[in-house]
């Protein structure tokens, strides 16, 4: 930006300086000038574009430095602008009040010298400039930050969902306290964690919120610590990882079950001693941030099944705030769909009967699977050319409410429909952890053939965020119980190169 | 015999003095302030001794602050004698002319080093250190320095426009200096000097006063024609005559000038 551009008023009771100084800097600056206190004020009221005051501090024949007393009431009515001194006056004296008062700098006649004084103006208005944009963005991400809490609002008057506010509110008083969110997929333990954020002490700061799950093994530990450049093959930069975005604010780590030994121990670590090692790093990084881990599986499970570490695990559960399914708090059902049809009154909206099917569906995949329900509902009702929602605009699941059990697949499975009973389970699922994965595979599966295999329509209608995430959890689940895939073969055929039975 | 140096103030010591004196073991010596080689007496000097009050621009004048300020820094184990018809002065090294014979060799023993000496009270004249404050003072109508910084503001100014930004002298004329009525200041500045410089005749900074008057002498034919001529401008020397002056106040300033100057960049 060319100097040119900023506009200068000069406050000085001796117009010839006026005048000399717009001819000295004439290519550098605009300027607008004043000769006493009446002018300067009412200069400043009629044009706002001022980027700089240069102010006398004696505006009359007395010897008395009315300047001073002018720089707090222009700092106070017009903070934007910064004011320095350009007089005769020379003392120390008058020097340390002038900036004391909140003048940015101090010129004196004598000592005019046109690159220093260039230097000066151009520095200052910079400097004030830079601190208004500061000012400004600090604005916008704090504003940005309450838009994106208000974006995943903490919606429910059940009883339960009261009383976990209330915890939560509690806990946010206590900034370093490692907070672990349990319960199923779904039920908004990101939603609980940004309430946490917006109600702590840490809401100044920064929210960041990772899938660990979504993210390669591989790239784990780079994702969340960061890495210097040349720490591995690709790394063509130094990276800040999770952890550093989030200083000063909260990380939440979301599937905090499914991360490797390697990775726990580094977690451990950083909730022992606030102290990180990007990859490839010699040194530590001693960071603030407050950490809240939330899963679906049973910890406790895996310390025992020793896939998770019991020290970790220890220091996980300072806090454990278990989120309810969706279908243990069914009152709130209602105030969910008003929020998420934006309309309060669901006769306007849907018939009772496709209200009371709502209502009455088990909702496995919780808050996330009756917001897709609803955008579903909404399409299919556009579609229709329906004023209201009905029966027939439900995702065919709902309608068909019966209790999600796994199914084993016979015959022609391209053929078989969406809640055909399934014949028999395969086996009775060895833990907790594959009949997790069976369930998910089964749901999966119908997906697929409701949706004609459209991956990307089933990640949706799962809730996740595209089809390389369902990719992943299908491989997660492969690697992890292959011989459960010969019973799912639309997902068989359709990840061929993920399920190689 | 011990030298002591005599600032007689513009008046005539009396012979009585200097007999006395020499009857101490001392050798008065007269110093002439407007040359500068009077510095080089005063490392076998004993003693500055100032006749009180001075005389000059028909006014007593008290010196006697400024010289403690001066010999402090530059002479401090040398006595300085204040010397004076005022018998009501009460001080250990204060001489009454009047009483001479009241002294002895063994008074100069007992008189205070001038590093020693504390403030003085109130002499008869009027107090130049007060009235050096008002030369460098930066707005006032008394101030000779503001003057000078007004025109060396333009001339600067100009100069810089001149070399560096190759803009037309008719122009640069017509827009910055004919407008600042050089002349008229200058007019200004030589008044107020007349005012000032009779003051300090009798002062240690004297000799850097006569130095400033004879640099200005250069330049007087181009002010009074309120800097018409583009020569002196282009080759700068308008502007090193009054960089000079403006060097050598600052000096005189940081020197005697109790309320130090600020100089924002340097």
């Amino acid at each position: 930006m060319s100097s040119k551009n900023y506009h200068i008023l000069i406050v000085d009771d001796d117009t010839e300086f006026h005048q000399q100084i717009r001819y000295a800097f004439r290519r550098q600056f605009l300027f607008s000038g004043a000769v006493n206190e009446q002018q300067l004020f009412q200069k400043l009221e009629e044009e706002s574009d001022f980027d700089l005051l240069l102010l006398d501090l004696v505006l009359d024949d007395t010897e008395a430095k009315k300047g001073l007393d002018l720089i707090p009431q222009v700092v106070s009515q017009y903070p934007e602008l910064p004011v320095i001194i350009v007089t005769g006056d020379r003392s120390i004296d008058t020097v340390v009040t002038a900036m004391k008062l909140g003048a940015k700098n101090f010129l004196v006649k004598d000592d005019f010298d046109f690159d220093y004084w260039e230097q000066r103006f151009t520095e200052v208005i910079e400097g004030s400039k830079l601190k208004q944009e500061n000012r400004e963005l600090r604005a916008e991400v704090d504003r940005r930050r309450a838009l994106e809490n208000e974006a995943y609002p903490f919606i429910g008057e059940s009883p339960q969902i009261k009383e976990i506010k209330r915890i939560l509110k509690l806990v946010s008083e206590e900034p370093d306290v490692t907070v672990l969110i349990t319960g199923e997929t779904g039920t908004g333990k990101e939603v609980a964690a940004r309430y946490l954020h917006a109600h702590g002490a840490r809401s100044k700061g920064a929210f960041q919120a990772v899938n660990l799950s979504a993210i390669q093994d591989t790239l784990l530990e780079s994702t969340l610590f960061g890495h210097k450049k040349g720490a591995f093959t690709g790394a063509s930069r130094d990276m800040e990882g999770y952890f550093s975005q989030a200083n000063h604010g909260i990380l939440m780590l979301d599937e905090i079950g499914d991360i490797d030994q390697n990775i726990q121990i580094k977690l451990l670590r950083f909730l022992e001693t606030k102290l990180i090692r990007p990859v490839g790093s010699d040194q530590d990084i001693h960071l603030d941030v407050q950490v809240v881990t939330a899963t679906h599986r049973d910890l406790s499970a895996a310390v025992q099944q020793g896939r998770f570490r019991a020290d970790l695990f220890q220091r996980l559960k300072a806090m454990v705030i278990e989120l309810p399914p969706l279908r243990a708090r069914r009152d709130d059902i209602p105030l969910l769909l008003g929020h998420y049809f934006q309309e309060p009154d669901l006769s306007k909206v849907m018939t009772e009967g496709a209200l009371e099917a709502m209502l009455e569906y088990s909702w496995i995949g919780n808050i996330r699977e009756l917001k897709n329900a609803v955008s579903y509902a909404q399409l299919r009702a556009r579609i229709q050319d329906k004023k209201l929602i009905d029966e027939r605009c439900l995702p065919v699941e709902i309608l068909n409410s019966e209790p999600i059990i796994p199914v084993v697949m016979q015959g022609n499975p391209a053929g078989g429909e969406m809640g055909a009973a399934p014949a028999a389970s395969p086996a009775s699922p060895k833990n907790i952890d594959e009949e997790h994965a069976l369930i998910d595979l089964d749901r999966i599966e119908k997906l697929l053939i409701q949706k004609n295999k459209v991956k990307k329509d089933v990640a949706i209608a799962i809730g996740l965020e595209n089809t390389d995430n369902l990719r992943y959890r299908i491989k997660k689940h492969f690697d992890k119980h292959p011989h459960l895939f010969a019973n799912f073969p639309t997902i068989s055929q359709s990840y061929r190169r993920i399920v190689k039975l | 015999m011990r030298i002591v140096l005599l600032v007689e103030g513009g008046r005539r010591a009396p012979q009585a003095l200097f007999t006395q004196c020499a009857e101490w073991g001392i050798e008065l010596q007269r110093i002439n302030l407007e040359q500068d080689d009077w510095t080089n007496e005063l490392e076998k000097a004993y003693g500055l001794m100032l006749m009180l009050p001075t005389w000059g621009a028909n006014a007593y004048l008290s010196p006697v602050a400024l010289w403690q300020q001066y010999l402090q820094k530059a002479a401090p184990d040398i006595r300085l004698i204040m010397a004076s018809f005022q018998s009501d002065f009460q001080h250990s090294n204060h001489l009454d002319i009047l009483r001479l014979t009241d002294y002895s060799t063994s008074w100069w023993e007992q008189c205070q080093l001038v590093g020693h000496m504390e403030e003085l009270p109130p002499l008869i004249g009027v107090d130049l250190s007060e009235k050096l404050s008002r030369f460098f003072a930066g707005h006032g109508q008394d101030s000779i320095v503001a003057v000078l910084s007004r025109i060396r503001l333009v001339v600067q100014m100009a100069s810089r426009e001149l070399s560096k930004m190759d803009t037309p002298y008719d122009e640069i004329y017509r827009d910055l200096v004919e407008p600042a009525e050089l002349a008229q200041k200058w007019r200004e500045w030589r008044n107020r000097w007349i005012n000032y410089y009779p003051l300090f005749e009798h002062t240690p900074i004297a000799t850097r006063l006569k130095q400033i008057a004879k640099q200005t002498d250069g330049v007087e034919a181009w002010m009074a024609a309120g800097g018409k001529d583009e020569e002196p401008l282009r080759d700068g020397s308008i502007l090193q005559v009054l960089n000079e002056v403006r060097t050598r106040l600052q000096q005189i300033e940081n020197q005697y000038v109790v309320q130090k100057l600020s100089h924002t960049y340097r």
